[in-house]
């Protein structure tokens, strides 16, 4: 019962914030002494998931511009398919490892990885390879498949998705770093950083009841993550969100790093084939202001491995 | 000695194998090998001849060898080997601290006629229905499926709700070692039947030790023809005997008459329990057709025991109460057959009350949907959808006991208990809910535990291919047409591209389906947001069919190393 009231004042608390990021704003507000970030958006290309993150994280400052010591880190992959690797439907597992190490580098006390999946979550969980690589790299990989976890938000700012339930971890952790994976997909277009946060949610039936695009970009309004790493190592290129076979996927050998997630997303889109404002919830999000999907007038780093 | 080692192991045994069985039906983290779950089953005698009878493979043997070795030590399987005789021995056992502690000086058991009209009846209509083609009375009756049904109905939500509270303590600690297990998509009314039998079981055997095996249960009828001609038979030694009526009073197949110093070895289910309790060991196992010992052949003749045993009606009065104990057994016959009746009665009754009932409501939604605009469609299903693996409803409910071990080890729960989906004498068979969960692509758990080959082994490729249900699409409830917003939720889920998002209107997709491609997992219907009806939603096939995969055509992309920003 106490925990329950700590978790409701908790999110009274949020609301209280009031900005747009409301909870994303949480680690710069605690991260005193962090210097501006040199760049808006780091883009990487032409190397292994995990070594694209070592460079592009360092043109940003290193994790330590996101993770303070003793902070408490969610690291948010996208877990949704029974699938392995090879087929791009997840994010990549060595990618997930390597940003677990950074973060506990940087000291944060723990780090969780989790997902509310699509497929059985312990075969996606497995044979995603998310599993042990994040395990393995120190994180507590942990489950979100039943509602038990879930605890009830309101979404102020959301205009079709005013409430939902959200998994009790991001209630608690300090820091939310976003880990999608670059893909089409049938129903959003594409599938990136802002649909990604579609796993965090229990419901997600509502979603497609009502209006897919505003409910993603609704929910965004909630909680901003205060990382977005685009894996673009792996793209499904058609069939998405789950993939037939390998031959839907192009190696791609690309990373877009960013706070801002809309930037982050319109970036992808480009790289993916589409125009951000094809995008749905990539459109809205600009227009809700949750980020710019104007790349010209953002500082941009273009990494080459 | 040796007699107590007898006793000893043959509890290790059936402990171990009780645990064993027990856990087959109650585990949910797939922790249990397909090898060790096919061996648990392998030597289960009605599943093991019903495999072997679907398969005729030599693997399949379990039941001969059950027939062998009953041929050897007479019923040692019932007090081995049967989950369900051995869970009656627990519930004896809770009885007799029960007994002891309340009337210290009441007997046991006392020994008892057969019931030959009962036993014999429902051996011969099993055996006849079987030989019809029908296992409706082997999915009522047969040990290891009512057993199946006892612990997966209702032992495992006990077992869930355990493992949830236990995650719920350590997750309130921040820890997430144990997870939750979902139990939505488990519904009430299959289980009726099984509480029906754990109730029947559960009394006869706390009153009267193994009268369901000796009366009710058509494999220790059958295996009991067998025994009356074992080569080891429990025999007493009438030089050493002195009628102290021990062995009989302990006797829980109450088969022991010391009248006539006849033991009926077509009851005696091999529990030893006899020899640890005579303190003369004037009771004895022994080989009866190659005698070792010369003595007591006088004793050897008059043990040979009748089937029909009209002899032992004369020795009445021994025990003082036999004739009262004689009557309440008509009593109680007549009581079990009434109360089956009414079951039945009872049972018809309500399913035409629920067939009456138009559309089932959905309880089993894991996601509060907010029905804005309800849709208007209702789905038409012709058939329920039996698992992959299980070749057509035909051969599925022709040869499926009911067991429920599917049902327990499916990773998405979506294989549940049938209520009347697959009419009365299906019930309980399992069906594939997909209001509840769907059938994961990568799967084949089903085909690989399910001891009867109702659910015949499927390797992945076959499973990818075939088509147990076949995709349907109704336009005119989903929600891009009757919102004009973006879904794909059907398309999203779908493992085969058999629904698959095209332009609509206003730069929207709509599902179209491809029905050939479908295999029927339910994904679709399973995450199709708009309620009452579906949009999409699987009809099962009458007998499963070969989906054609997809073609895989060459991605059209030029590799480029720049930024497009």
């Amino acid at each position: 019962m106490n925990r329950r009231d700590f978790l409701l004042k908790s999110v009274g608390a949020g609301v209280f914030l009031g900005s747009s990021s409301a909870f994303g704003g949480l680690a710069s507000a605690f991260g005193a002494g962090r210097t501006a970030l040199p760049y808006d958006l780091v883009a990487v290309r032409g190397g292994s998931a995990a070594g694209m993150f070592d460079k592009g994280i360092a043109a940003l400052g290193g994790m330590k511009q996101f993770v303070s010591k003793g902070q408490s880190v969610i690291v948010k992959p996208n877990i949704g398919w029974d699938r392995t690797p090879e087929m791009g439907a997840n994010t990549n597992p060595q990618l997930v490892g390597r940003i677990v190490e950074h973060c506990l580098e940087a000291g944060a006390s723990r780090v969780y990885v989790f997902d509310h999946t699509c497929d059985e979550w312990r075969a996606c969980y497995r044979n995603s390879g998310i599993e042990k690589a994040a395990s393995d790299a120190g994180a507590r990989v942990v489950p979100a498949n039943s509602e038990r976890y879930y605890q009830d938000i309101e979404i102020p700012k959301g205009r079709r998705l005013t409430a939902a339930k959200e998994h009790e971890l991001f209630l608690e952790a300090d820091v939310l770093i976003n880990v999608p994976v670059l893909k089409h997909h049938g129903g959003s277009s594409i599938t990136v950083s802002m649909k990604n946060l579609m796993g965090n949610v229990w419901d997600r039936r509502y979603y497609h009841r009502n209006d897919l695009h505003q409910c993603i970009t609704d929910y965004t309004t909630y909680r901003q993550p205060d990382l977005n790493v685009v894996d673009a190592y792996r793209v499904m290129m058609r069939n998405g969100p789950r993939g037939v076979s390998v031959e839907d996927v192009v190696t791609m050998e690309a990373q877009v790093i960013s706070t801002d997630i809309v930037a982050a997303d319109a970036a992808s889109s480009l790289m993916f084939g589409l125009q951000p404002a094809e995008v749905g919830h990539i459109r809205i999000g600009e227009e809700m202001g949750l980020g710019t999907m104007q790349l010209d007038n953002l500082n941009i780093s273009r990494l080459r491995m | 000695m040796r007699s107590r080692i007898l006793k000893y192991s043959r509890v290790a045994v059936s402990l171990l194998f009780l645990t064993a069985t027990g856990f087959l039906f109650l585990d949910f983290t797939e922790s249990l090998s397909t090898g060790l779950i096919n061996g648990v089953t392998w030597i289960q005698f009605v599943p093991s001849l019903l495999k072997f009878l679907n398969l005729m493979g030599l693997l399949t043997l379990g039941f001969v060898v059950v027939l062998i070795a009953t041929l050897l030590y007479g019923r040692i399987y019932c007090s081995t080997v049967c989950p369900l005789g051995i869970l009656q021995d627990v519930f004896s056992r809770i009885s007799r601290f029960y007994t002891t502690r309340i009337r210290r000086r009441r007997p046991r058991y006392r020994p008892s006629n057969p019931q030959n009209l009962l036993r014999y009846s429902l051996l011969g209509v099993t055996t006849v229905a079987f030989l019809l083609g029908s296992v409706f009375f082997l999915n009522l009756l047969d040990p290891f499926s009512v057993f199946g049904k006892i612990f997966a109905g209702l032992a495992r939500p006990v077992y869930y709700a355990g493992n949830n509270l236990l995650a719920d303590v350590f997750q309130s600690f921040g820890n997430y070692r144990f997870y939750h297990v979902e139990t939505r998509q488990m519904t009430v009314l299959p289980l009726i039947f099984p509480a029906f039998m754990l109730g029947l079981v559960g009394f006869l055997a706390l009153r009267r030790g193994r009268l369901y095996c000796n009366t009710v249960c058509p494999v220790g009828t059958l295996l009991g023809l067998v025994s009356k001609y074992a080569m080891f038979r429990i025999r007493i030694d009438e030089t050493l005997c002195n009628r102290c009526a021990e062995c009989s009073l302990n006797c829980k197949a109450e088969c022991i008459d010391l009248k006539s110093n006849e033991i009926d070895f077509t009851r005696c289910v091999g529990c030893f329990n006899c020899l640890n309790v005579c303190s003369r060991q004037g009771i004895d196992y022994r080989n009866h057709w190659f005698p070792s010992d010369s003595k007591p052949s006088a004793a050897f003749d008059t043990v040979e025991c009748d089937a029909t045993d009209e002899i032992s009606d004369g020795g009445r009065g021994i025990i003082s109460d036999q004739e009262h104990a004689a009557s309440a057994q008509d009593g109680e016959r007549r009581d079990f057959l009434f109360r089956l009746t009414a079951y039945f009665v009872g049972f018809s009754a309500a399913s035409r009350a629920l067939k009456s009932s138009a559309q089932e409501t959905d309880r089993r939604d894991d996601l509060d949907v907010v029905v804005t605009k309800p849709s208007t469609i209702p789905e038409k299903k012709n058939f329920p959808v039996s698992p992959p693996g299980s070749i057509s409803l035909q051969h599925f409910m022709d040869s499926c006991t009911a067991c429920q071990l599917c049902v327990s080890a499916c990773p998405t729960h979506v294989l549940q208990p049938s209520f009347l989906e697959y009419g009365f004498t299906g019930m309980m068979q399992p069906r594939l809910d997909f209001h509840a969960s769907f059938c994961n692509f990568d799967c084949v758990r089903c085909t690989e535990v399910c001891p009867t080959g109702a659910i015949l082994p499927l390797t992945m490729e076959e499973k990818h291919v075939t088509q147990i249900g076949i995709v349907r699409l109704e336009l005119d409830n989903c929600v891009v047409q009757t919102e004009n917003t973006a879904c794909g939720a059907c398309a999203e889920h779908c493992p085969t591209q058999a629904v698959r998002m095209v332009p609509y209107q206003d730069g929207l997709t709509i599902p179209e389906i491809v029905p050939e491609h479908c295999i029927g997992c339910g994904a679709c219907e399973y995450i199709c947001p708009t309620r009452p009806y579906r949009a999409i939603y699987i009809d099962g096939n009458e007998v499963h069919a070969e989906a054609i995969p997809p073609v895989i055509e060459e991605l059209d992309y030029t590799p480029d190393d720049d930024f497009p920003f």
